[in-house]
């Protein structure tokens, strides 16, 4: 079948590519001596501008387009990429000769339905059709506003990036996939200085739809420089055991970062000790706290039809009334623990082979309002927004933008410099409030995995409070 | 030869035009869960196609080898170019090729990781380990005005890292090297991997205060590391956001300290005979005896302030990068830094240790491995525990420099050293 709107962008290609490539790609599969067999290829352009204070620092245009391999023997993979289409077959046969050099024991996949779809972006304003001009005069907009709040602004970094991927996948399976995606983001990272002392503030914007979600952010950028601004003057957070409040923004990240990773199956299912440790049902939360990853969810960062394997993805509940209720799979994940699979094995670029992810995370709205939440702390921080996460299996580590104490149920003096820090079993178990103000991340999120980094994903949450948590200042 | 078409054609349009061209071979072989799970092959190529066309700069990307006018198209909104694109030059002394490195044969990977995974396992039966080796050939060429210029580069390396599950405690050790020439020392793994894991086996505690801290190597490069690359880089302190910037020739460090940016170390996989810009490397003194000497610059970055570039631009896009980094020792093994203290803590790797305020030299982290020191000697690992501190007040004054430096994964030689008063906060 013809795809009528594939034609490769560029002066007038070599060969038509698109029209022969499924037919292309099917032969290369054809009689492969594997148990299991795919071909995923991905053309993407992408253009970005940066600026830094006025000035226009990089502007530019990226094409990529590359492919792999991937065969599993009895158990064992081969992987190959490549950026050359030709000689396929050789290709294939390749990988195959290394997922036998690796071969174990047995493969389990779990099983997944052949599909053959053919899954267009569905785009409102695509970014293509917008002329670099105007997005540069958008960005010089957003400087200005940015620079126009305090003569402290030291400097403002503002970023613009459009990008739009076609991912064609077939397998020995019987699937073909040609699945087309698109994402803008613009956002500004705003330093102030007074003296010795910088502080910073961010804003981000991120769409999968629409190149006008990203117009409009004057007052975001605005926002960030007077955050920064402001931050100059905050108090340095105090280090010790606190009730934390968490927006958010930073709930959302909290989520992600803390509990998530530790539900991606891939670090599970083939450890004895951590199947133990992470087995369905145990009670890790209070009954108030229900978590969810659906990459199902349409419009957000994480969304997707078919992840990296071609398994259609559905809503997963991690955590269900405080239990553990489920966990993220791949076809592999899914098939040792003899568990569904989820549809959650995605790859960042052709470059890497597919690994369990999360799509979009969020804590599910409770019945808490924000002020109820804060009413009845005597003594506690308010963390808002996040700088950046980290875990290490149960150990995490985050930081907020900004923070304020709270004091005899009231918003007190603004903090900097507010880093949460813990454990994951503990902190979990200390949540003891859920507002009823969800909202998901306008930003988006990247997160980094096995050196597959930004992945674009979606974080969500209401207001959250924590008992007790670790607050590391500075 | 295309890439000469390239920029031959991107010249009727532009005035100057050079082609960076970048492909790498790479067969990792990774181990899972104590198995071999997975042998690659990684193939990739790009062409980026950089233009000054009346005075502005425009650069183009690709991994399909067409489409060199967007570089142009580019340009004309793109920054105002400080340099013109030099005549490539190479420090001819750097060699950065191990010819072992594409013969050695994937079969002998496996049996390294085999071997591994066996040795850790004699020592530990719950041990759950996950190895990484890679060997990798990269090309890298440069053609501008001046002609063409090509290196090839080889490295070897692996990742090792051991999980082990007690209760609800979650153990993990790492061990990384990596070199031009297939040298990866078993040895090295097992007696890094056993020795921590020995030493974790007893928690201790420690109260919050203000405690001298020993870095290890690695500790340095999660602590201090992130505060220092971003203060030494030309573009942070061109754009006046280093707090070093304008302090060239002042004492911002303890005397003790020397730091360098060296791309010409042999057989270190970060050198190479030029930059991506076709500046000759050399090794560039950035702290001397506390001094601050030098920033690191590209071509565009050193136009702007009127410095010369150090051989510091890198990528496609050129932006001052280090390539190693190397820090001076003085005196003292890490067990004789440890024995000097009273009561402290000896930290080894941290999460998050360069998500604080970096640009004015805060650190924040919660110690993923990190011991308690009790009268000169380690009494067990501390859970639950942050440090934290601003690199620029602590390396004013440091406690005391060890004098064996360790290479850190190909990126940072260090010794290790103990800085005093670092916040250390708990759990109560």
């Amino acid at each position: 079948m013809a795809n009528p709107y594939n034609r490769p962008p560029g002066p007038s290609p070599k060969k038509p590519l698109a029209m022969y490539m499924r037919e292309r790609l099917e032969a290369a599969l054809r009689g492969v001596d594997a148990d299991y067999c795919e071909i995923r290829v991905e053309d993407a352009t992408s253009t970005h501008i940066g600026y830094r204070m006025r000035e226009l620092e990089s502007i530019g245009t990226t094409r990529a387009l590359g492919g792999n391999v991937r065969a599993v023997v009895n158990g064992g993979w081969g992987f190959v990429s490549f950026n050359e289409l030709d000689g396929l077959e050789e290709t294939v046969a390749m990988a195959v000769r290394q997922a036998r050099l690796a071969a174990q024991e047995e493969t389990a996949l779990a099983p997944a339905e052949p599909v053959v779809e053919i899954v267009p972006a569905e785009v409102a304003v695509d970014p293509a059709t917008v002329s670099l001009t105007e997005k540069k005069t958008l960005m010089d907009e957003y400087v200005e506003v940015a620079l126009s709040v305090s003569d402290k602004i030291q400097t403002a970094q503002v970023y613009y990036s459009d990008s739009k991927r076609k991912v064609r996948f077939v397998s020995s399976a019987g699937s073909y996939i040609e699945q087309e995606n698109m994402l803008v983001r613009v956002g500004g990272v705003i330093s102030a200085r007074d003296g010795g002392e910088i502080q910073t503030g961010r804003t981000s914007r991120a769409s999968t739809k629409d190149f006008d979600a990203v117009r409009g952010l004057h007052e975001d950028f605005a926002g960030a420089a007077r955050q920064a601004v402001d931050l100059l003057d905050a108090e340095p957070a105090r280090s010790g055991e606190f009730v934390v409040v968490m927006d958010p923004s930073l709930a959302g990240v909290f989520i992600h970062e803390a509990f998530g990773h530790l539900s991606e199956a891939d670090h599970v299912h083939d450890n004895p000790r951590m199947r133990e440790l992470l087995e369905l049902g145990k009670q890790f939360g209070p009954p108030i706290l229900n978590v969810v990853d659906s990459a199902a969810e349409p419009g957000l960062s994480g969304s997707y039809k078919y992840d990296s394997e071609g398994v259609a993805p559905r809503k997963n509940y991690l955590i269900r009334e405080g239990r553990l209720a489920g966990r993220l799979h791949s076809r592999e994940t899914a098939g040792t623990m003899g568990e569904e699979p989820t549809g959650n094995a995605r790859a960042i670029n052709y470059r890497y082979p597919p690994i369990v992810r999360m799509t979009n995370t969020s804590i599910e709205a409770g019945e808490t309002s924000f002020e109820e939440m804060v009413a009845d702390v005597d003594e506690g921080v308010y963390a808002v927004n996040w700088l950046g996460g980290q875990t290490a299996m149960e150990m995490f580590t985050f930081r907020a933008i900004e923070g304020f104490m709270i004091r005899k149920g009231k918003i007190a003096e603004r903090l900097r410099g507010v880093t949460l820090t813990g454990n994951m079993f503990d902190t979990l178990k200390a949540v003891d409030a859920v507002g009823n103000d969800f909202r998901w991340d306008p930003g988006g999120g990247g997160c980094g995995k096995a050196g597959q980094s930004p992945l674009p994903v979606g974080n969500g949450a209401p207001h959250v409070r924590l008992a007790r948590c670790v607050i590391g200042g500075v | 030869m295309f890439y000469r078409e390239v920029r031959e054609r991107a010249l009727k349009a532009a005035g100057a035009a050079e082609v960076y061209l970048h492909s790498s071979s790479s067969t990792p072989v990774e181990f899972k869960a104590n198995k071999l799970k997975t042998l690659e092959t990684k193939e990739s190529r790009s062409l980026t196609l950089r233009v000054i066309h009346e005075g502005r700069i425009g650069i183009t990307s690709t991994s399909k080898f067409e489409d060199p006018d967007s570089a142009v198209a580019a340009a004309e909104f793109g920054p105002e170019a400080k340099y013109e694109f030099p005549k490539p030059a190479r420090n001819a002394e750097v060699d950065v090729f191990d010819r072992r490195t594409p013969a050695h044969p994937v079969e002998r990977m496996v049996e390294m990781g085999r071997e591994i995974v066996d040795r850790l396992l004699d020592y530990e039966g719950e041990l759950n380990i996950d190895v990484g080796l890679d060997k990798e050939v990269e090309r890298t060429l440069l053609a501008g005005d001046g002609g063409e210029l090509a290196y090839e580069r080889t490295s070897f390396g692996g990742s090792v890292s051991a999980n082990l599950v007690r209760g609800p405690d979650v153990l993990d050790i790492y061990s990384f090297q990596v070199d031009c020439g297939p040298d990866f020392d078993v040895d090295r793994v097992e007696e890094e991997i056993t020795k921590k894991l020995e030493l974790a086996k007893v928690t201790a505690s420690v109260a919050a205060g203000e405690l001298p801290v020993v870095l290890t190597p690695i500790a340095f490069m999660m602590t201090v590391g992130p505060a220092l690359g971003m203060g030494l880089n030309g573009k942070m302190v061109e754009q006046g956001a280093s707090p070093l910037a304008g302090k060239i020739g002042e004492k911002m460090f303890d005397e003790r300290l020397s730091i360098a940016d060296d791309a010409t170390l042999h057989r270190s996989p970060q050198s190479c005979p030029f930059d991506d810009e076709g500046v000759p490397t050399r090794r560039v003194p950035l702290v001397e005896h506390g001094v601050v000497k030098n920033f690191l610059y590209d071509l565009q970055t050193a136009g702007k302030v009127g410095a010369s570039s150090t051989g510091n631009g890198y990528g496609a896009t050129p932006a001052p990068r280090s390539s190693a980094t190397v820090v001076g020792g003085d005196e003292g093994t890490l067990e004789e830094l440890i024995a000097e203290i009273e009561e402290g803590v000896l930290a080894d790797y941290l999460l998050g240790g360069g998500q604080s305020n970096v640009l004015r030299g805060d650190f924040g982290g919660n110690l993923l491995l990190g011991y308690k020191i009790e009268k000169g000697k380690i009494v067990g690992r501390l859970k639950d525990t942050l440090i934290s501190g601003n690199a620029y007040e602590l390396l004013a004054n440091i406690g005391r420099i060890g004098g064996r430096s360790e290479w850190v994964g190909g990126r940072l030689c260090a010794p290790p050293m103990v800085l005093e008063g670092v916040t250390v906060s708990t759990k109560g």
